[in-house]
């Protein structure tokens, strides 16, 4: 079973600071710390799992500069066995579209059965690249995958995590690209021997020439969309009061809770 | 003159940080409300190769360089990595391949690297602990056992401990220094006593105590290293542990200036954040220029002792400045908090006694400058 997974290195934005930069479309970069997606953690470990229950290979690849060397030499300490980056100045402001036609022209020279991306980047939440990359392929594809069971090299059965707790259940025809949930596993800790072995191995790094991809098919000029702006929503402050007894009120906060996805 | 750390140490100070904030952060205020001792962490650690970090690769270990280690020791002491198991894995983990007996050595590194072996040092005694050389433990050669006999005391982590490595008495010179040997002795051995003690840092229990040694018999075969000359392997060792001490002090004292950091950004006294008053912004830049001056010193020590210089200057300096400036900013990032930070619902308080017991523990700061003067001055001006 050959597997390649997309991975991002992106900023971790959760408990840092966020400010607008002058251009207004994106965020000041200076001083955040910088690490594999959370989603695509997952993604990597799943893949991993898979190899080692069925034997084959785990490639991580990446669009990005040389920083992302970090995120790929993490996921070869966790078991991936190939690393490649694609990088040139001009991918600058590529959106989901171009990302996804980058990562389709590397992919589609390799071997693979399954390719599996995270359902969501953390930085931009676009949450399209996958499904996208998998048109570009021409193969299937299931997002907010939980579980996933292979029947043998033909076909898998995927858990896909519906809102309100519903779980579906659906066979799909492999190869296939499947985005991958949290919560689908427990992803291991890298080992002193898992960084020693990381970095003996090589990244490869690919330029537009090597994908065959002009200049104005990347970057801003080969983009669908462009942000027009980005903003913090002022605060809100509304302030809302339970009446009832302790259960009643316990109950109101557990369905406020629910309805936000907060539990 | 490069200050970087290679890829291979960030990628190590990454995962290190990343499995603290998943496996020590959440629980260590239950431990310390439960007075419960984290055994299972040692598991946790050897799973990721910690425990085997000072064990050469021939005998299963995954050795990493001083500097590496340092990188390790500041980044668990951040989280603040209980003593006992950080004493285990980056101190006396380091003197188990000098067993003697390969029967011995084997089983007791492979507990080890199984995460089921907690080491404690029992080196000082009622009556001496700076003066390394004075002890009185004396273990008699009988045939292929030595008979130990005495009383070890202060000691992290005797009351919990799977085996002692022990100073004890076995040569007759008119030199003390060389009359040393070290002994590996099992907790569960007959006459093994052992005892706790009250710190004023020992929130969990076991954490302190001391161990008698009644007529305790050891095979000749748990020897560590050669005999007599056990003072200098056991002085090589503390080198190279205070510095260690020191990064993991100094960690966890630059992670509570990041919090009184932002704490002095959100408290607001007379219509403005108290970080606008110098008193406060000022106090907290000086300890964050302090903390970066003893980190480097620290790096310097290790980073001699891998490249095989003398270091013992810099790994003294380091221990007595570095302890002290982590303990003089915890109490800091106390005023900082002001009296919430003096409550029990904040770690500084346990941290600031944890800090305290640093400047006496594995080298005082006082023998910390001897060292330095002997250095300076020559044996003909220093004690």
């Amino acid at each position: 079973m050959n597997i390649v997974v997309c991975v991002k290195h992106v900023p971790k934005c959760a408990e840092a600071e966020i400010r607008i930069d002058p251009t207004g479309r994106d965020i000041e970069k200076h001083g955040l710390v910088y690490d594999i997606n959370e989603w695509d953690d997952y993604a990597v470990e799943e893949a991993v799992r898979i190899k080692e229950k069925f034997g084959g290979s785990v490639t991580v690849v990446t669009v990005g500069p040389e920083e992302a060397n970090s995120t790929l030499r993490k996921c070869l300490a966790r078991g991936a066995d190939n690393a490649i980056r694609v990088y040139d100045p001009k991918l600058v402001g590529s959106d989901p579209y171009v990302i996804a036609k980058v990562l389709y022209k590397v992919i589609k020279n390799l071997q693979f059965d399954l390719v599996l991306t995270g359902v969501m980047a953390e930085d931009d939440g676009s949450a399209t690249v996958g499904p996208m990359l998998a048109e570009f392929l021409k193969i299937p594809h299931a997002t907010m995958v939980k579980k996933i069971e292979l029947k043998d090299h033909k076909a898998a059965i995927v858990h896909r995590e519906l809102e309100g707790g519903l779980m579906e259940v659906v066979e799909v025809k492999l190869p296939a690209l499947f985005a991958i949930q949290t919560g689908i596993n427990e992803p291991r800790y890298v080992s002193i021997l898992g960084i020693r072995r990381a970095m003996q191995k090589e990244i490869k790094v690919l330029g537009l020439k090597d994908l065959s991809l002009d200049e104005s098919e990347v970057g801003y000029a080969g983009s669908w969309t462009l942000i027009d702006k980005l903003f913090v929503p002022p605060a809100e402050k509304v302030c809302q009061y339970l009446k009832g007894s302790p259960e009643e009120v316990a109950t109101q906060i557990l369905g406020i809770l629910k309805s936000r996805g907060l539990f | 003159m490069d200050f970087s750390f290679t890829k291979e140490q960030e990628l190590l100070r990454n995962s290190i940080e990343e499995f603290c904030k998943k496996e020590v952060d959440p629980y260590v205020s239950k431990w310390v409300k439960e007075r419960s001792f984290p055994r299972d962490l040692l598991k946790k650690l050897s799973n990721i190769g910690l425990t085997g970090m000072n064990i050469p690769e021939e005998l299963g270990g995954s050795p990493l360089d001083n500097v590496s280690q340092g990188i390790v020791a500041e980044t668990l002491g951040r989280h603040e990595l209980v003593a006992p198991i950080f004493l285990t894995i980056f101190g006396f983990a380091r003197l188990l391949p000098f067993i003697v007996d390969d029967e011995v050595r084997g089983e007791v590194i492979g507990k080890l690297l199984r995460g089921e072996l907690l080491i404690a040092g029992a080196f000082t005694e009622p009556g001496c602990g700076s003066d390394a050389a004075a002890i009185t433990t004396k273990a008699e050669k009988l045939g292929d056992v030595y008979r130990v006999k005495g009383e070890k005391a202060f000691i992290t982590g005797a009351p919990i401990a799977d085996v002692f490595i022990a100073s004890v008495v076995t040569g007759s010179s008119d030199k003390p220094h060389r009359n040393i040997s070290l002994l590996l002795i099992e907790a569960n051995r007959r006459g093994v006593e052992p005892y706790e003690l009250e710190s004023m840092a020992s929130d969990l229990k076991g954490e302190f105590g001391g161990v008698i040694f009644d007529n305790v018999e050891v095979p000749v075969g748990n020897l560590i290293g050669m005999e007599n000359l056990g003072f200098y392997l056991l002085m090589e060792e503390f080198n190279i542990l205070r510095v260690l001490i020191a990064l993991s002090s100094l960690g966890l004292a630059e992670r509570c200036l990041e919090e009184a950091v932002k704490y002095a950004k959100q408290r607001t006294a007379f219509g403005q954040p108290i970080s606008r008053f110098e008193a406060v912004s000022f106090r907290l830049a000086e300890h964050w220029t302090k903390i970066q001056c003893a980190k480097l010193l620290a790096y310097k020590a290790l980073w001699l002792a891998d490249n095989k210089k003398p270091y013992m200057a810099e790994a003294a300096a380091a221990k007595w400045y570095g302890c002290e400036e982590a303990f003089s900013t915890v109490n800091d990032v106390i005023q900082t908090f002001g009296a919430v930070g003096y409550t029990k619902d904040y770690p500084f308080e346990r941290i600031f006694r944890a800090l305290r017991g640093l400047l006496i523990g594995d080298g005082t700061s006082d023998i910390m400058k001897l060292i330095i003067s002997r250095l300076l001055f020559g044996k003909g001006y220093s004690p």
